[in-house]
């Protein structure tokens, strides 16, 4: 059976939130042995989301449900109490047997505990650090905080999400640059991977999420760049395309999506709707006629949608060959058939064989198993591993630091 | 080239559009050696997109283009004849990955199925990018952007602060062909990992990367909240439920953030602590959000009452949670990316001078950069067929009248 990519890979794991756990996670879940720092002094912040998605303070058993549940599968948890200096000389000890340190601090705070780049690669030359922040770690921004809505204020991509003529909108399901800065990391940590393979060296990675978010999908600074112009938004309107929007179907909140990039395509499309009078006006003739005249042309196939369910649409028009979408809801892409059958869902097991439904993360190779989803962790589940197995500590030892609360 | 992370990977990039295109861009950005395929006369799609200087279009031009395909080398090559199939396979006996964004029912006619492609070259690296992957009931479904978003769930919670009429407006399709990115962003993930898989077994494989599958990802949260507590999230769940939004205030928007309950304390500290901000209505996130209908139209009033320039200052002072929403044209002349010396300007022998967003991350070690601009079309045929695979320039003359390349 093939190994995964990255067995022989140990991260020490500082992250918080989203934008750090969601990387370590890529690597967990491709090999690596991902050794996430925890404490018993603070809750990492997926840890409260639950309880706020319900609304009350409760004890949830985090690591079964939500988001530090989705988050963290595939990791080990330790506990160590970083203002004890003899939690800061035992990161150290870690360091010498792993391959990659990530922190999204944001800020110097592992240069305060004399943990930073410069002070671990002269403990393991060949480190590879990850330094993940909202507005990079120099720079005249290089202390603030910041989460996604605050970056998409700032990158102007607000400005082109909406219907035409629409205000501002921040971008649907807010984790949006957490999401694209976590994957650039990923994509970042392993090209430094690689060129360590070839070439023996590590490196720093000084990852921001302004930076990754300005250059993801730049469509409106290229316009701005190349004729001043600033993008009005289009909604579900294309630049050329036309028809291209999302029409109402029978029944509430139903919708489904169409879009024709040619001829050939139209007149499919149009056989497909039992070719109604309206489709032989002049102002669509042509894909450019149909793009100047898209208002009028969206009512008219409204009104064919509007009598069928959002499947049944989409089943008819792919099957002539046009692109069409059912606009599904959570509900129904939890449900969606062709998911299933790429087993896109994965179910977790826990010691206790229950189970646990999680998104599964886009990584398929054809001749590699599905990845490591080891259930997460509970708070320090593995800290007789890492102190005693990994650094050979005596469990005397290992009771003593405990009681020091330097393992806490 | 010590200071490159990638160099010494040869990829050959036959895709066109975005997705692919991305896909090859952050590996060429890197270092890797990326030879894009394109056919001959029309080349990539994007070639026609835009935006072009004064709205002209010139397939030389294309903002698009020019951007998706920096270090890149180009040579034109017809897949749908048999002979340019064959000079095919001996660039993938060279090679080590093949990009590609080809639909599934076209990829055999192309020569560009795995299973072919694997015989040529056993240890090659094959990423095929599709709207719905290669397996599945919906693997012949044509896709693009739109019903990539649609079909993952992204467009039904899209806008999150709602809209005015849901029984006239319909999920709304993220901006700027964002699926389309996020799938090369994927696919080159998939890549890097195959082919440090591949140091180790000496073997190639195929990555089937459906678009479908990688937006529905970003709405993994989403889908918790649905397994755990059978909340399904829409477009107006966000509305109803979290102050966190866009509030409008006297000349312009505002971006406010209530992620926790330390944010919220600075953004009633910034609003001069009012008298109702002190009630048990506003204790905790799940009073807040029970009472959200006392208090969202407060905070709504407060921010209408105050220009931008005056909410950014007490902001400042009060190191509130918020900040102004700007246009891409602030964002591109700040101060913040000036000192972080994002920009680029990269310089093309037909579309001259022109300023793109530069480096995602910065390496220590190998940095990004650019070393060419995109490629014209054709431009380095001669050194791709010539050079690479010893072509003579009588042959390539051959090759060329016959459409070949």
């Amino acid at each position: 059976m093939q190994k995964l990519p990255l067995d022989n890979i140990r991260v020490i794991d500082l992250t918080q939130v989203r934008m750090g756990p969601q990387l370590t996670q890529w690597l967990a879940v491709m090999g690596a042995e991902v050794i996430k720092i925890e404490t018993n002094l603070r809750q990492e912040v997926s840890k409260m989301q639950m309880a706020k998605a319900t609304g009350e303070q409760e004890a949830v058993d985090t690591k079964r449900v939500g988001y530090f549940a989705s988050l963290n599968y595939g990791k080990k948890s330790i506990t160590l109490n970083m203002k004890h200096p003899k939690a800061v000389e035992i990161v150290k000890e870690l360091a010498k047997v792993s391959d990659i340190v990530a922190e999204n601090f944001g800020k110097a705070v592992m240069e305060h505990w004399r943990l930073g780049y410069n002070d671990l690669n002269k403990i393991k030359p060949d480190i590879i650090y990850y330094a993940g922040s909202g507005w990079g770690r120099t720079g005249p921004y290089s202390e603030r905080p910041a989460y996604s809505p605050i970056i998409d204020a700032f990158t102007g991509i607000a400005y082109a999400n909406n219907f035409p003529g629409g205000e501002p909108m921040g971008l649907g399901v807010r984790g949006w640059n957490d999401s694209i800065s976590a994957q650039h990391g990923v994509f970042a940590v392993l090209a430094a991977l690689y060129h360590r393979s070839q070439t023996g060296k590590g490196q720093y990675i000084d990852l921001s999420m302004i930076e990754v978010a300005m250059s993801f999908a730049p469509e409106q600074a290229l316009n701005y760049a190349i004729n001043g112009k600033m993008k009005s938004p289009i909604g579900n309107q294309d630049e050329y395309m036309a028809p291209h929007g999302c029409y109402r179907c029978k029944g509430e909140d139903k919708w489904v999506a169409i879009a024709v990039s040619n001829e050939k395509e139209w007149k499919a499309f149009c056989e497909a709707m039992g070719n109604p009078n309206w489709i032989n006006i002049p102002e669509f003739i042509n894909m450019q006629k149909r793009h100047e005249n898209q208002g009028k042309l969206d009512k008219l196939i409204s009104s064919w949608t509007i009598n069928y369910d959002h499947f049944e649409v989409m089943q008819k028009l792919q099957k002539a060959g046009v692109m069409a979408g059912a606009s599904l809801n959570m509900e129904e892409v939890v449900n969606d058939p062709h998911l299933a059958e790429r087993d896109f869902f994965v179910d977790i097991e826990y010691p206790d064989k229950t189970k646990l439904r999680r998104t599964g993360l886009p990584w398929k190779l054809s001749d590699t198993p599905r990845g490591n989803y080891q259930y997460a962790p509970s708070l320090g589940e593995h800290n007789n591993y890492v102190f005693g197995e990994l650094l050979g500590m005596s469990s005397d030892n290992i009771q003593e630091l405990k009681e020091e609360q330097v393992i806490y | 080239m010590n200071n490159e992370a990638l160099s010494g990977l040869k990829i050959l990039e036959c895709s066109e559009f975005i997705s692919g295109p991305f896909c090859g861009k952050l590996l060429a950005d890197l270092g890797a050696e990326v030879i894009k395929i394109e056919p001959p006369i029309s080349g990539d799609r994007a070639r026609s997109w835009g935006p072009f200087q004064q709205d002209i279009p010139h397939p030389e031009k294309s903002g698009l283009f020019l951007y998706l395909n920096t270090n890149k080398s180009g040579a034109t090559l017809n897949l749908k004849s048999e002979a340019g199939r064959k000079i095919f396979q001996e660039l993938v006996k060279k090679a080590d990955v093949v990009i590609e964004n080809n639909s599934p029912q076209e990829i055999k006619t192309l020569g560009l199925d795995y299973p072919s492609l694997h015989k040529t070259n056993p240890s090659l690296v094959v990423t095929s990018i599709t709207p719905f992957g290669q397996t599945g009931p919906y693997r012949n479904y044509k896709g693009c952007d739109l019903i990539n978003n649609h079909m993952s769930g992204e467009a039904y919670t899209n806008p999150e602060s709602g809209v005015d009429d849901i029984e006239l407006q319909p999920p709304l399709n993220p901006p700027s062909h964002a699926s389309d990115y996020y799938a090369g962003l994927i696919a080159a993930i998939n890549t890097m990992s195959a082919i440090i898989s591949r140091q180790v077994s000496g073997v190639g494989q195929h990555i089937d990367l459906s678009q479908q599958e990688a937006m529905a990802y970003i709405l993994c949260h989403q889908f918790d909240n649905y397994f755990d507590i059978g909340v399904s999230f829409y477009r107006e769940t966000s509305k109803k439920s979290f102050l966190t939004s866009e509030y409008a205030c006297k000349d312009g928007f505002i971006m406010v953030s209530t992620f926790t309950d330390a944010f919220w304390a600075s953004i009633v500290e910034m609003m001069g602590n009012p008298d109702w901000a002190k009630s048990d209505a506003c204790r905790s996130a799940g009073s807040r959000r029970r009472n959200l209908a006392m208090i969202k139209p407060k905070v709504k009033a407060w921010m209408k009452e105050h220009t931008l320039e005056e909410i950014n200052q007490l902001a400042k002072e009060h190191r509130a949670a918020c900040v102004p929403i700007q246009s891409v044209q602030e964002a591109m002349n700040s101060e913040l990316l000036a000192a972080r010396e994002f920009f680029v300007e990269v310089d093309h022998p037909e579309a001259g001078r022109i300023k793109f967003p530069g480096a995602p991350y910065k390496l220590s070690e190998t940095p990004w950069r650019i070393k060419r601009p995109a490629p014209m079309l054709g431009e380095n045929n001669d050194e791709v067929y010539g050079k690479m695979l010893g072509y003579s320039k009588s042959e390539l003359v051959k090759f060329k009248k016959a459409g070949v390349i």
